[in-house]
């Protein structure tokens, strides 16, 4: 049973008994000239004011207790004992919030094989930027190839640990629930697929759910990624036909891929499925589109499809993007390459401008585009006005870093990860500098973090952020997929 | 056409087949089917005491409809010396349609590690602990996944597992024998079966199984 106490202070004297004895609780420190190894690793990361405290363990699990001085340089302070720290939520925002641009000084106290031990001081920055969303969204999943188990998708208050189920198949026939997505965090309008006998594409706007039939016979396929036009009434899909192979001796483990793709836009006012011979060639894999945040443009990815299995790692995605008028739902008549990956020898993912129009991130691996399961895929920026592109080092790690989204305001993004097992996608925060530059990231905060992702054996998915609790009735939501009443859409091509 | 283009255009086809096997037969399946038929319990029973000349004894009685059973009578006639390996690893390349229960995926998440196949133990045994959809992981299939993850040498995942199965009872025979090896890797020598399937899988040339 965990045992963590907190209490706040402001007093001076204190905040100077806390510093020398290093509190009641430890007694006799050794000095250790090191930083301490805490999980989750939260030494030097930059936060927003407004998020859950960032409590933590020490990484060595031989570790009995720890004692843990949070203080500023005004004097505030905030203790916590125990196994862990479980810092007192109003407080940490108080002490955060008094500190915005500055940044809170951390002291560690350790006791191992009956032993106290103090470790150097590190930094906990704050950031001037706020991150003005009220949470995120995610889906959560176990592993599992042939099968699936319990899933759902569900909003995290940021500022708290709470967490909300939006629809989970805990409690019905067990649906298969995929992507929740967002128009730019505007929970008013949302979109989901729902695979199997009950299968559809819940479209949420104007207040209603719209349920559409899950495949069209002309487009040859499903819904599958998407991604919200700003003006709401468009929303751009990759339609894909997905298989999986699993290497019987590569530490990749399984290879995912399309024997096809193709990217279209749906019309919401309509019901129509537009579609483009520029975004669906023969020959070629279209994918992960995305548009500017001016609705002009229509980003995807595109690659020349290969022969499976023995060309599995030649299929390497460009960028390219194609202009896209809302007044009238036409696409462009010219595509412009802005990343050639292929001549690079890379393969380029999920780009997500900013929706300040400054940057576009994407993901880089080696081949193909699902690349959760590729350990080698990193983030990159693209900076929109002078066209360089460059990998975000300090965000990545040597495990697989992908699928990501921008906060409302373009100061902040999420990303999910897979640096702590190699198995299983948690999801990290960080920001962007006005250099271009990310900070540290930091791992989203639990009450007890290093109970939570030990003993959790669910992966995050395409998480997003959420500027308001999304509200949507799961029951009605449920009762409808259940109905099997769904609104056929039509192909159109110009 | 060429072996290598037949073997693209068979993987082609399977994994399709794999993909949309596991759409339809994934979210129909019931709650008594998700655990196994009783057919396939039997089958696993056998498998997991290694009574080869029962299993396939069994089969000839009355023959199953299984692709799980069949593969363990596979597994039991080569153990009898009734087919080759080559034969056995044939006729398990293609795995589709498999893992349709949590019985047949302990029993394939078995087969695979008998031979050495650490990837697709794996594999099996994460498809058996979504099998029945429940927050308890299955005793089994945890302990698979530590064993592969120590073999292969994923310490991080091993400690995990480990971790996990001992927040519950039914894992605890399991945790205490396999504990000294996580928190000491090097002590795989004094593990003859482990350190042999390493040596295995270590040697393997990387091919696609379906």
């Amino acid at each position: 049973m965990k045992t963590c106490k907190t209490s706040f202070s402001f007093s001076l004297l204190l905040i100077i008994g806390i510093l020398t004895s290093c509190s009641s609780s430890p007694h006799d420190a050794t000095v250790v000239d090191a930083l301490p190894v805490i999980y989750p690793d939260y030494v030097d990361v930059t936060i927003p004011v407004g998020i859950a405290p960032l409590n933590f363990a020490m990484d060595d699990d031989h570790v009995t207790a720890i004692d843990v001085v949070v203080s500023d340089a005004q004097g505030g302070t905030l203790h916590s004992n125990g196994s862990c720290t479980d810092f007192d939520i109003e407080q940490w925002h108080a002490l955060v919030e008094q500190n915005r641009g500055g940044q809170l000084n951390v002291t560690v106290c350790a006791k191992l094989d009956g032993q106290w031990k103090r470790y150097r001081d590190f930094s906990i920055h704050i950031s001037a930027t706020d991150l003005p969303d009220w949470g995120i969204t995610y889906r959560r999943i176990a592993p599992g190839y042939e099968m699936f188990g319990l899933m759902g998708i569900y909003e995290r208050k940021l500022s708290t640990f709470e967490e909300t189920t939006l629809l989970d198949n805990h409690s019905n026939e067990g649906m298969c629930i995929n992507c929740h997505t967002p128009n730019r965090g505007n929970p008013d309008q949302h979109v989901l697929h729902v695979r199997g006998g009950n299968g559809a594409t819940l479209l949420h706007t104007d207040g209603k759910d719209e349920l559409l039939k899950a495949v069209n016979d002309m487009l040859g396929g499903t819904m599958v990624y998407p991604y919200w036009h700003p003006d709401g009434r468009y929303c751009a899909f990759s339609t894909n036909k997905t298989s999986q192979m699993f290497h019987i001796r590569k530490e990749n483990v399984v290879e995912v891929y399309d024997s096809s793709s193709d990217v279209f836009v749906y019309d919401s006012k309509t019901h129509q499925i537009i579609g483009d011979t520029l975004i669906m060639k023969k020959y070629w894999a279209e994918n992960c589109p995305a548009f500017s945040p001016d609705g002009r443009w229509l980003y995807f990815v595109t690659a020349l499809r290969q022969v499976y299995p023995t060309d599995y790692d030649q299929e390497r995605y460009s960028l390219c993007r194609v202009s896209f008028d809302p007044a009238t739902g036409h696409i462009g008549q010219q595509v412009d390459t802005l990343i050639n990956a292929a001549a690079q020898g890379k393969s380029v993912s999920w780009p997500r401008p900013s929706y300040d129009g400054r940057y576009l991130m994407y993901t880089l691996a080696d081949y193909g585009y699902f690349t959760i399961w590729h350990p080698e895929s990193d983030l990159w920026l693209l900076d929109l006005q002078t066209g360089e592109s460059n990998p975000l080092t300090t965000v990545n790690s040597d495990r697989a870093d992908s699928f990501h989204n921008w906060s409302s305001n373009g100061g902040w993004f999420l990303f999910t990860s897979r640096r702590d097992d190699g198995r299983y996608s948690r999801i990290y925060l960080s920001s962007i500098g006005p250099d271009g530059q990310a900070t540290k990231p930091f791992l989203l905060p639990q009450r007890d973090p290093k109970n939570f992702y030990t003993q959790s054996l669910y992966s995050y998915n395409t998480p997003d952020f959420t500027t308001r609790p999304v509200g949507n009735d799961a029951p009605a939501q449920i009762r409808a997929l259940k109905s099997g009443e769904r609104i056929p859409t039509e192909m159109v091509k110009p | 056409m060429t072996t290598e283009r037949l073997l693209a255009v068979k993987c082609a086809i399977c994994g399709m087949l794999a993909f949309v096997g596991s759409i339809f037969c994934g979210c129909q399946r019931t709650p008594e089917l998700a655990g196994g038929t009783p057919e396939e319990q039997a089958y696993d029973l056998l498998l997991q005491k290694g009574q080869w000349a029962d299993i396939v004894e069994k089969n000839q009685k009355q023959p199953t409809k299984s692709s799980a059973c069949r593969n363990a009578v596979r597994l039991a006639s080569w153990y009898l010396g009734q087919c080759s390996r080559e034969e056995l690893d044939l006729c398990l390349e293609d795995s589709h349609g498999v893992l349709g229960s949590e019985s047949s995926a302990l029993m394939m998440s078995d087969i695979y590690m008998r031979l050495g196949r650490l990837n697709m133990a794996r594999r099996a045994a994460f498809d058996a602990m979504v099998a029945m959809r429940s927050e308890k992981p299955n005793s089994r299939a945890l302990k698979r996944l530590t064993e592969v993850s120590i073999i292969i040498g994923e310490y991080d995942l091993a400690w995990k597992y480990l971790l996990i199965g001992e927040q519950h009872k039914d894992c605890h025979s399991w945790t205490k024998k396999l504990r000294p090896l996580v928190e000491h890797p090097e002590l795989i020598v004094n593990y003859p079966s482990y350190q042999k399937l390493r040596e295995i899988h270590e040697n393997l040339q990387d091919e696609f199984f379906l």
